[in-house]
């Protein structure tokens, strides 16, 4: 382990790029796995006019492919040989290069291009492996750097190297140092799941409990008595075409479909671990692995819903608000889950994870007054609201029960707002604004001097929480963590 | 309305600052431009059909009147109203938030907190700008804020501007 002490005099002499310096070139194979589709394409178009060739033989009768095998081959070499043109060019021209204080990433082929990412920047590094780089055994690194539209990306590196040059960035980002070199000794995970023998597994999704809570939706239930509703109408009033009305459904059915496969898709084999650092990190995907990091001290809010027909399995899912990852944040990056579908316990085990000092049960909810019934004429009764020292919490909803939670130290701003109707009736709702994400903080339909207050006394515990760092959801720095991490050999 | 129901959109103690006499007179001109857009949607095609279709007449003259009469009593009433809903529009300066208040029918209050200002934008359109108005916009790390003052006097939004700036700064608080 190479380290410079701040005080070191020589600290300059000492970082020179020779010392500990890291030159990456990308995989040999990068080329296959970012253009696969135009080598598959052209072996398609080739092998499905191999026939056509045998019939047009020019002298007319019938000659063999034994004649013509030079053609399919050839083009087949000339592919072959372009991709590894290509795979030589991009392995010559272009080098990450890792020092001690940035990341480079230089793509010197017919234009300059130089990206610098300073280890100081990165928010959080993900590494993300599509089906066939997986196949290949290949994994690109994507370097969050906080603004929007300038990630760094480095593709493709063999899967050891990229989850361990991952856990080095990682490991710099939080300001630790080690050295570059040695992080090559550090243990790595597989093609299946992203953990090492360092990492804590907190909570894994089996794939059945996903395809479960896939089917056991509100929209599954809501077509099922639809199609029984018409099947029914045609058998009782013996009207066999009104089966024909259900075809209505089909772009509904086929919608739901395509959103189940992408669900199951991005959140096949959820892993969430802690890593030896404290950070929290997400890994999943079908066809393609993602993993992602997800520092603590980043989550602004929190949600916990329960559609209808999960109360009956008592499964939940939880979100999360991630400052600086938006909804979409990188293609197909479930960035804002945190467990897809869990049972209460797990749901524990998680919130106990991210914030440690969070008492959520301690919590007292109050109901909103009977007369809001003239508003919210079925649930009514689910909604609730309750706040401790450190966090904010809105509860109801009937067809999706949802808990948001939000610490008095994130919350951006508050607002009070009243329709006529609830005007009429003396109730106002309270909303606690949060950085942009899956979660909204409303409390709904409270008494409008419940409300009032509420509001006032929110914005001092905004000010108490930020001011006070024993307020915080985390461990105060000085607690030891009540999870010590093995000790990491780098 | 009764006092307690105001009391919900009063702030703590300082009274609200409205915003510049003017804004009433551009809420007005800009309801009038939508109306005289929506009668033209729903009067002239009426009109042409009249023009056009022979044995449409004696029917169709008098949802034409009808319709025109309601669209007018409707806009007179919006435009009316403007009055009430520009006043309705305002702020108050206290010692660590800044408390907006607006509407009459949903009224809503946001209440941002200095430290938590990002930036403060002044926009001027060409249409404020003949009315000498501008809009002061507060940028929160939330989307969801949505925090802005329009129709204020230009020195006024620039004064405003720069004592949130300033106040942002010596209060501001991390993410």
């Amino acid at each position: 382990m190479t380290q410079y002490p701040d005080h070191e005099p020589f600290h300059v002499v000492k970082s020179e790029p020779t010392q500990d310096r890291l030159l990456e070139h990308p995989h040999p194979l990068t080329p296959i796995a970012k253009s696969w589709i135009a080598i598959v394409a052209v072996g398609y178009f080739i092998l499905r006019d191999a026939p056509d060739l045998l019939r047009e033989a020019p002298n007319g009768g019938w000659r063999t492919l034994a004649d013509y095998w030079y053609i399919p081959m050839g083009l087949m070499a000339v592919v072959l040989m372009i991709s590894l043109l290509a795979g030589y060019l991009t392995w010559r021209f272009t080098s990450f290069i890792i020092d001690d204080q940035q990341v480079l990433i230089e793509r010197n082929f017919i234009s300059k291009r130089s990206e610098r990412v300073a280890f100081t920047k990165i928010q959080s590094v993900d590494v993300t492996q599509p089906l066939v780089a997986r196949l290949l055994g290949l994994a690109a690194l994507r370097i969050d750097v906080g603004g929007s539209g300038s990630n760094a990306n480095i593709e493709y590196l063999s899967r050891k190297r990229a989850y361990q040059l991952r856990d080095y960035l990682i490991t710099r980002a939080h300001g630790k140092h080690t050295g570059v070199i040695s992080s090559a000794q550090t243990p790595v995970g597989t093609a299946f799941v992203d953990a090492s023998a360092t990492d804590l597994r907190i909570v894994a999704v089996p794939p059945s409990r996903l395809l479960a809570s896939m089917i056991v939706t509100n929209s599954t239930i809501i077509i099922l008595i639809l199609i029984t509703v018409t099947v029914g109408f045609a058998i009782w009033r013996d009207q066999p075409l009104a089966l024909a009305s259900t075809s209505l459904l089909l772009p509904w059915l086929l919608g739901m479909a395509a959103y189940l496969l992408n669900r199951m898709r991005n959140e096949w084999n959820f892993t969430l671990t802690m890593t030896p650092d404290g950070g929290l990190r997400t890994a999943s995907g079908l066809t393609s692995l993602t993993s992602q990091t997800i520092p603590r001290n980043r989550v602004q809010a929190l949600d916990i819903s329960q559609p209808l027909l999960w109360r009956i399995m008592g499964w939940y899912r939880v979100r999360i608000d991630v400052l600086g990852l938006e909804l979409e944040a990188s293609g197909n990056v479930p960035a804002n889950l945190l467990l897809p579908v869990g049972h209460k316990s797990d749901v524990e085990l998680v919130l106990k994870t991210l914030w440690p000092r969070l008492a959520l049960n301690a919590i007292e909810m109050h109901p909103i007054p009977r007369r809001a019934r003239w508003l919210r004429w079925f649930d009514a009764q689910t909604f609730s609201w309750g706040f401790d020292e450190r966090v904010l919490v809105a509860a109801g909803g009937l067809l999706r029960r949802r808990t948001s939670i939000v610490p008095h130290a994130r919350v951006q701003s508050v607002r009070i707002s009243q329709g006529i109707i609830q005007r009429r009736l003396a109730l106002a709702d309270l909303q606690a604004h949060t950085t942009p994400g899956p979660v909204d903080v409303v409390c709904r339909h409270l008494d409008h001097s419940a409300a009032r207050s509420l509001a006032m006394s929110e914005l001092d515990r905004m000010r108490q929480a930020r001011s006070s760092p024993e307020l915080s959801l985390l461990y105060a720095p000085t607690e030891p963590p009540r999870w010590a991490p093995p000790t990491v050999q780098l | 309305m009764n006092v307690e129901q105001n009391a919900l959109f009063a702030p703590p103690s300082e009274a609200w600052t409205p915003v510049a006499r003017n804004y009433t007179r551009l809420r007005r001109l800009m309801s009038l431009i939508n109306w005289v857009f929506v009668a033209l949607i729903v009067i002239m095609p009426q009109v042409i059909v009249l023009q056009l279709v022979a044995g449409a007449r004696s029917s169709l003259r008098w949802t034409l009147i009808a319709s025109s009469g309601a669209i007018i009593a409707l806009a007179v009433w919006r435009i009316w109203r403007q009055g009430a809903i520009a006043r309705s529009w305002a702020y108050a300066e206290r010692e660590s938030d800044l408390y907006i208040k607006s509407g009459i029918f949903n009224r809503r209050l946001t209440v941002v907190p200095y430290g938590r200002m990002q930036a403060v934008h002044i926009s001027a359109g060409p249409i404020e700008r003949a009315f000498t108005l501008a809009t002061v916009k507060l940028v929160t790390a939330s989307a969801q804020s949505d925090a802005m003052i329009p129709g204020l006097d230009p020195q006024a939004a620039a004064a405003l501007r720069d004592r949130l700036t300033e106040r942002g700064e010596t209060q501001a608080t991390g993410l």
